[in-house]
């Protein structure tokens, strides 16, 4: 891969293209953990590309190509959440407690509930993407801890929605 | 299982792909990018200079060099004490003048610069233009009944490591017949390792009889796809590097047995259509020699030690300079109590890690040497980092581009912490150096040095260095954790050497309006129970107090996670999805005294205060909050 890096920052549009087909998918799956809806998948990853493109030359260590494409790619994504999230009014809470008083659109809800889902950006990236947990800690900007905190939590979280489904195929095969 | 080991078990994430829905993916996301890819102009932005700007610079250059020879040559003739007395160039005129004294001791070498050096070294070219030139070997099979011709294109070795350039060149009917765009997406690499696993590798090289092991990643090693080639064959590339069985210290004809049984599409295809089919045995196989040329090589395997570190050896080849210490204790990461709310407990792996362990390399002009991840292996490969009561010696590995040709010395630093703060990337300037060890590359030497001295840098010695208080000054009795914001919660988390209950409440606001307030409970007012674990991952019951709004929580860290004791208070906002915060406040409910008016700001100061960054300057320099609604 660095050797097509290194072409591609001397001007090679094919290398460039290489670079990104070989890390399409690794793209689809880092922003589907953020963003969830194909259409915004797609901004997203239409928008790194183009941002890629333009400032590879920037990039000093080719080595590092593939975690500096996926900050752009991360970036884009919360760029596009806080433009959608920028329709949703700020209210001030006069007393506590009255937070569940409030409605929000669904699209906004999902929107909001996408921002917490650290853990499974961090999933994404560690088991389906081949990244070290140095380089998502730099790409967070959080801790290695933090990282494996939040894999900690992953891993529990999806081992307990995979027992459930196991356990509800079990009650399926019983009624049978 | 570690987690480690999920990470290689395919079935693992297979179900995650499905449970993130990512196992299936859409035909218009691949359509977006080729769309984009197609909408990009033909060539990228290259960085480069006009040429006639470059002989403007260089005739300026030459003019101004004219006329500092000339000076320094009639400053020599008038007071030849003087330049006699020059860093660097003095010693060329005490040579003119006849007064050239004995050469200086390794202590008062040249202090190297901070500047970044050139990535690549050119020690392959030096290498090879020794040696008489590789002629390219081929040999021919079938993949899928057509034929398939697999090449070493070039091979070099330095007695230590050998080095493979491949090609593979397939006149394969079914794939010469997809589009470029269709090669690319789905046949762009090949494996020569059937379950895309390393224990699944199926090629084997050996060198005189002797196996050689393959280092690269599953990915470098892979053949990746190149072009479209005239008659109708698809090019795919790939280079090797093999760690001989045995090392050559005298140039060797080393006979080469190349076996490449199989190749296949790689697991990225497999994960498109649910399954790898396309699969191949052409059975290449290959032999060839290389003269290997060990005379660039230096290896040192006397220890040497400085401020109870060890230097063990040194390897330098063409192919890399690797380097082995070994580091006694010189502390945790956890002694500074610098954390984020969610990890304060000081129990990831990372908290404790050794101080004294980050090494930087860098040559006689103070360039740094690129550290070589791969495939000559992690260069931070600590043993039993999770066990916190292994107080070291650490063995440690350093591996680094191999310096360029010429270069007459480099120089090892290990310093206390990371080059880097924790967060936001900044330089940390109160860094002490553990060690420094020079490496004459030229005389075949290594020695403690101390050139950090001519950059202001201390080193802290080690039977000082489990004494000093690494922690920043306390604000009002607290010292700050950075404030996490996870899920739909918010954690923040502070320290204190009071053991006492004091009643004391974080208060949150935007701008100035008070939004939610988290209070401290004394332990009579718990009303929950939770697992927790301690340092050894044993279990223990926290009781705790929590509501509707959120949670209270404390506890007491004690040594050998932290230096001495502290009680640490977590209070936990749920529910914080639908609003922000811009502070955070420490306040005694008492008194309505505000301990610390912003925690976040704190934590900046106290990372300021230990590592000598600019934190809180950075980050609060200019940012205005944005006016409600």
């Amino acid at each position: 891969m660095e050797r097509l890096v290194r072409k591609a920052q001397r001007g090679d549009k094919n290398a460039f293209m290489d670079l990104i087909e070989e890390n399409q998918l690794a793209l689809y799956r880092a922003a589907k953990a953020i963003l969830h809806r194909e259409e915004d998948v797609e901004d997203a990853v239409q928008e790194t590309i183009c941002k890629a493109f333009y400032k590879l030359s920037d990039l000093r260590q080719p080595k590092y190509f593939k975690t500096w494409l996926t900050r752009i790619l991360i970036n884009c994504c919360y760029d596009l959440l806080r433009q959608q999230k920028g329709l949703v009014p700020l209210e001030i809470l006069p007393e506590e407690g009255r937070a569940d008083d409030r409605e929000l659109s669904l699209d906004v809800q999902r929107v909001l509930q996408a921002l917490g889902e650290n853990d499974r950006l961090a999933m994404t990236l560690y088991y389906l993407n081949d990244i070290s947990v140095k380089d998502i800690a730099a790409m967070l900007a959080i801790s290695e801890g933090a990282v494996k905190q939040r894999l900690s939590h992953g891993r529990k979280k999806f081992r307990e929605a995979y027992e459930e489904q196991e356990r509800g195929k079990g009650a399926r095969h019983e009624k049978r | 299982m570690k987690s480690g080991d999920l990470k290689r078990e395919k079935q693992f994430r297979k179900r995650l792909s499905q449970e993130y829905g990512v196992d299936q993916v859409p035909p218009s996301f691949f359509q977006a990018v080729e769309d984009t890819l197609d909408s990009l102009p033909d060539e990228l932005p290259v960085k480069h200079r006009p040429l006639r700007g470059v002989l403007r610079t260089c005739a300026a250059l030459a003019a101004c060099a004219l006329l500092v020879t000339l000076g320094a040559f009639w400053l020599n003739w008038t007071n030849p004490l003087v330049m006699e007395s020059l860093p660097g160039v003095g010693q060329l005129f005490q040579q003119l003048n006849g007064t050239e004294t004995p050469p200086q001791g390794p202590e008062e070498s040249p202090s190297p610069r901070p500047t970044p050096d050139a990535t690549e070294s050119h020690a392959e070219s030096k290498l090879q233009e020794d040696l008489p030139a590789f002629s390219a070997v081929t040999t021919s099979s079938f993949m899928d009944d057509y034929p398939a011709h697999l090449t070493v294109t070039n091979a070099w070795s330095d007695g230590i490591y050998l080095h493979l350039d491949l090609e593979l060149l397939l006149e394969d009917g079914d794939l010469v017949s997809l589009d470029v765009d269709q090669l690319r997406q789905f046949y762009n690499l090949l494996s020569t390792c059937p379950e895309f696993d390393l224990a699944s590798e199926t090629s084997v090289v050996t060198v005189n009889g002797n196996p050689a092991q393959l280092l690269d990643s599953l990915s470098d090693r892979a053949f990746s796809y190149q072009e479209l080639v005239e008659g109708n064959r698809v090019a795919y590339q790939t280079s090797w590097t093999l760690e001989l069985a045995e090392t050559y210290t005298q140039p060797t004809a080393l006979d080469v047995n190349l076996s490449l049984p199989y190749v296949g599409a790689t697991w990225s295809d497999a994960v498109k259509t649910g399954d790898s089919s396309w699969e191949t045995y052409p059975d290449f196989l290959l032999d060839f020699s290389v003269t290997c040329d060990p005379t660039q090589n230096f290896q040192w395997t006397e220890p040497v030690e400085d401020n109870g570190v060890t230097l063990q050896q040194v390897e330098n080849s063409p192919s890399c300079l690797q380097v082995s210490v070994d580091v006694p204790f010189f502390g945790r990461s956890s002694y500074t109590m610098l954390s984020e709310a969610e990890t304060s407990g000081f129990d990831a792996a990372s908290a404790y890690q050794p101080l004294g362990i980050y090494a930087v390399m860098t040559n006689h002009l103070g360039g740094t040497l690129t550290e070589q991840t791969s495939p000559y292996g992690d260069p931070n490969d600590y043993q039993q980092l999770d066990d916190l009561s292994n107080e070291g010696p650490y063995h440690l590995t350093f591996s680094y581009a191999a310096p360029s040709s010429g270069t007459p010395w480099v120089v090892l630093t290990l310093y206390e912490y990371p080059r880097l703060a924790a967060t936001e990337g900044e330089f940390i300037h109160n860094n002490r150096v553990v060690a420094e060890f020079t490496i004459d590359l030229e005389n075949h030497q290594v020695y403690s040095s101390q050139h950090y001295r001519e950059k202001g840098l201390e080193q802290l010695p080690l039977e000082e260095s489990l004494a000093q208080n690494r922690a920043p000054t306390p604000i009002n009795g607290y010292i700050c954790t950075s404030p996490s914001h996870y899920a739909d919660q918010v954690e923040v988390a502070l320290y204190t050497q009071d053991m006492d209950y004091r009643p004391v409440a974080v208060y949150a606001y935007w701008n100035d309006v008070l939004l939610r307030i988290s209070y401290a409970y004394p332990p009579a007012d718990y009303n929950a129970s939770e697992d927790a674990f301690d340092w050894e991952g044993n279990p223990y019951a926290l009781s705790y107090y929590a509501d509707e709004n959120g949670a209270y929580r404390e506890d007491v860290l004690t040594p050998p996670a932290v230096q001495t004791p502290y009680k640490r208070l977590r209070f936990t906002f749920t529910g914080t999805s639908s609003f922000s915060f811009t502070r955070l406040a420490l306040v005694d409910t008492e008194t309505g005294e505000e301990l610390i008016p912003d925690i976040q700001r704190a934590y900046y100061q106290q990372v300021d205060q230990v590592f000598g960054t600019h934190l809180e300057e950075s980050t609060y320099l200019s940012t205005t909050p944005e006016p409600l609604g």
